[in-house]
């Protein structure tokens, strides 16, 4: 206890030195969990982004169907709907087939991917009926009507009203093909969707590719991502329960990949560089703390003289420095918690511009998120840093020689 | 019973490019309860000496015994046990905790021995009050006069009632009527205790109350005397 006091009270010794080497660990901290939530929130975006625009929180398919996806193991639907639309947290569920043809106007043709939907349920899990910028979005008896990217469109030369056929291969492998009208174009902000995607009713994709009624997936949106594994280890209850034991549970990190992985290794490369910027903030506390040994080695040598073993001197320097780091932390904690909270509310945005934004499929404001996991890897590296170099003092101490540090004043 | 012996003491400093012989061959026994002033000019060695047999210092040549125990080739750690246990210092330059009140700095080394607080305490204030600072336990040294200071020093070595105390000059800054307060208390505790003593002191006053006067002379024993019981 007394150990603390000393600690304590030498920390109030130089009190300006104190307060800045505090503020410095606190301002790391701070920016670290700023911009750890920023990236938070710009995963979050994203996430929303690819379960709005493709594929739902999950999607229930039958077994064995991902990851070829081929039209042959498709899912029967019946009943399905039922049992998704009463589970906790759904918000929306889409039956849907997806598959691909070349689709073609005149001269111009294109390879595409087919999405056959029901227009009112698919309006409650995309956006897709939201970003029809010309023409209107399918009604739900237009057994003839088809939907184009913007760009698929400009690029088969296509407009409003005009019609395109498409060619493919159906389930049992015969060829599918048929002549649609198009009712409107849409632009979802994904570069790669707007160039290929085309919708149409789901009972004329069934029809046209041989799939008796039977879909490919059944998309579901929840009401939150947080939700998303819970849900999942529900619905393959419940799909057990009524025995559809074909049937698979499939989160969007499954089935996009990519978009998992590329969180992943935006999160690890910042880590690193938080890390390196942290370790050159902890070079100047590093400093602090040596100047604050270097400045009492007299006053250590007497404790050493007094009797104190060595190990406990270590050990009550460290305590100095794990008391500046702790203070450090809180008062990174007081200026960045508020802040980050405001923004979190409130959204920052970027300006971005529309090009970019939709290149990458994200939104020009984010809203920072503080997860638990924002504190737990902005502590931890301001942590292990600042007490990894409060070590070296500390072991110095313990190395003191009595009479020589009796001799410097 | 000998609690100090040095045999063929040796020490040199290297001072820039001369070396300065701080003691050139000093043998000396001290028994358990004496009280002994050593004296001598400054520069004879006596600092160096003290701080050898305390563990503070190494010779460069020789063996000192504390104890029974042989120090000389000790680990830092079992010195600083051996300091801790068995030897009070007070240092010529007090040598206190700016930190820490008069009052903790007193409770400091019983705070290492693992003494519970309220009895550090109580023992603290007791020995305080007995040299004459009462009063003034709150205060930090630096807001203490020098022979205040000395006095709160001489209270830390002695409070845990150690075998041996080894005191460089403890009543250079005193007036003599202080000084001969803190001389009685130390006398009554080598009386009472058994506990042994060891002064360095330019200071009249101390010699005559020592049982056993050792002057130093360049680093050498000049001369080593025992006086008769005063009073
Ligand atoms: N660390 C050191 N480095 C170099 N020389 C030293 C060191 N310590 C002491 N000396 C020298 O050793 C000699 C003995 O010093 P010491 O401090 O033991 O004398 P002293 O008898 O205590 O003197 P004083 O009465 O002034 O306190 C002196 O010549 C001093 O200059
Ligand atoms: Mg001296």
């Amino acid at each position: 206890m007394m150990l603390l006091k000393t600690a304590w009270r030498n920390i109030g010794r130089n009190k300006r030195r104190s307060i800045l080497s505090a503020l410095a660990i606190g301002f790391a901290f701070g920016l670290l969990v700023f911009s750890m939530a920023l990236q938070r929130g710009q995963y979050v975006d994203m996430i929303q982004n690819t379960v709005r625009v493709q594929t739902g929180h999950f999607q229930i398919q039958k077994e064995g169907h991902f990851p070829e996806r081929l039209l042959s193991e498709k899912l029967d639907p019946a009943g399905l709907l039922e049992v998704v639309d009463k589970l906790p947290h759904v918000t929306g569920a889409a039956p849907r087939v997806t598959t691909a043809a070349l689709v073609s106007k005149g001269e111009h043709t294109f390879g595409a991917a087919v999405l056959g939907i029901e227009p009112e349920r698919e309006k409650s899990v995309s956006t897709l009926a939201s970003v029809v910028r010309e023409g209107a979005f399918l009604e739900p008896g237009d057994r003839d009507g088809v939907l184009l990217g913007q760009t698929l469109a400009k690029n088969l030369g296509a407009a409003v009203g005009d019609k395109i056929v498409f060619i493919g291969q159906g389930a049992d492998g015969s060829m599918a093909a048929g002549k649609l009208i198009v009712r409107g174009l849409f632009k979802l902000g994904m570069g790669e969707l707007d160039r290929s995607a085309l919708a149409a009713n789901i009972a004329t994709v069934q029809e046209a590719f041989s799939m008796a009624g039977d879909v490919t997936e059944i998309a579901v949106l929840l009401d939150s991502e947080r939700r998303r594994l819970e849900s999942e280890v529900r619905i393959r209850a419940a799909l057990d329960e009524i025995g559809r034991h074909d049937t698979a549970v499939l989160g969007w990190p499954t089935l996009m990949p990519g978009v998992e992985q590329g969180i992943k290794i935006d999160w690890n490369s910042g880590l690193i560089m938080y890390a390196a910027l942290v370790l050159v903030v902890g070079f100047g506390i590093a400093n602090t703390f040596l100047m604050a040994y270097m400045e009492r080695i007299h006053e250590l040598g007497v404790l050493l003289a007094l009797g104190m073993p060595p190990r406990r001197l270590s050990r009550m320097v460290y305590l100095e420095s794990v008391l500046l780091v702790g203070l450090g932390i809180l008062a990174g904690l007081a200026g960045g918690l508020p802040i980050t909270w405001y923004y979190q509310v409130k959204g920052i945005d970027f300006g971005i511009n529309e090009e970019l934004t939709a290149k990458y499929g994200m939104s020009s404001i984010i809203h920072p998120q503080l997860e638990p996991l924002v504190f737990a890897w902005a502590g931890g590296i301001v942590l292990v840093i600042s007490l990894a170099v409060a070590i070296y003092p500390a072991l110095k101490a313990a190395r003191i020689r009595p009479v020589e540090a009796l001799r410097r004043t | 019973m000998t609690i100090v012996e040095a045999k063929g003491l040796v020490k040199d400093y290297r001072e820039g490019r001369t070396d300065v012989h701080a003691l050139r061959g000093v043998d000396l026994q001290i028994g358990e309860g004496e009280f002994i002033a050593v004296a001598g000019p400054s520069g004879s060695g006596k600092t160096t000496l003290l701080n050898i047999v305390s563990g503070l210092d190494s010779a460069t040549a020789g063996e000192v015994r504390v104890d029974g125990e042989e120090i000389s080739g000790m680990r830092c750690a079992d010195l600083s046990r051996l300091r801790l246990h068995k030897i009070g210092f007070v240092f010529q330059s007090y040598n206190l905790i700016p930190v820490l009140t008069a009052r903790e700095n007193v409770e400091f080394t019983m705070l290492l021995q693992g003494v519970p607080a309220g009895e550090r305490r109580r023992r603290a204030m007791e020995l305080l009050g007995r040299v004459g600072l009462q009063g003034l336990e709150n205060r930090r040294p630096p807001t203490l006069s020098g022979g205040q200071q000395q006095r709160v020093a001489v209270a830390r070595a002695i409070v845990t009632r150690p075998r041996l105390v080894l005191a460089d000059e403890p009543t250079a800054n005193l007036d003599s009527e202080t000084g001969a307060k803190l001389l009685d208390l130390m006398r009554e505790l080598n009386r009472a205790e058994n506990m042994t003593f060891v002064f360095s002191t330019h200071d009249p006053m101390v010699m005559d109350y020592s049982r056993r006067l050792i002057r130093l002379h360049d680093g050498l024993v000049a001369s080593d005397e025992r006086r008769p019981a005063s009073a």
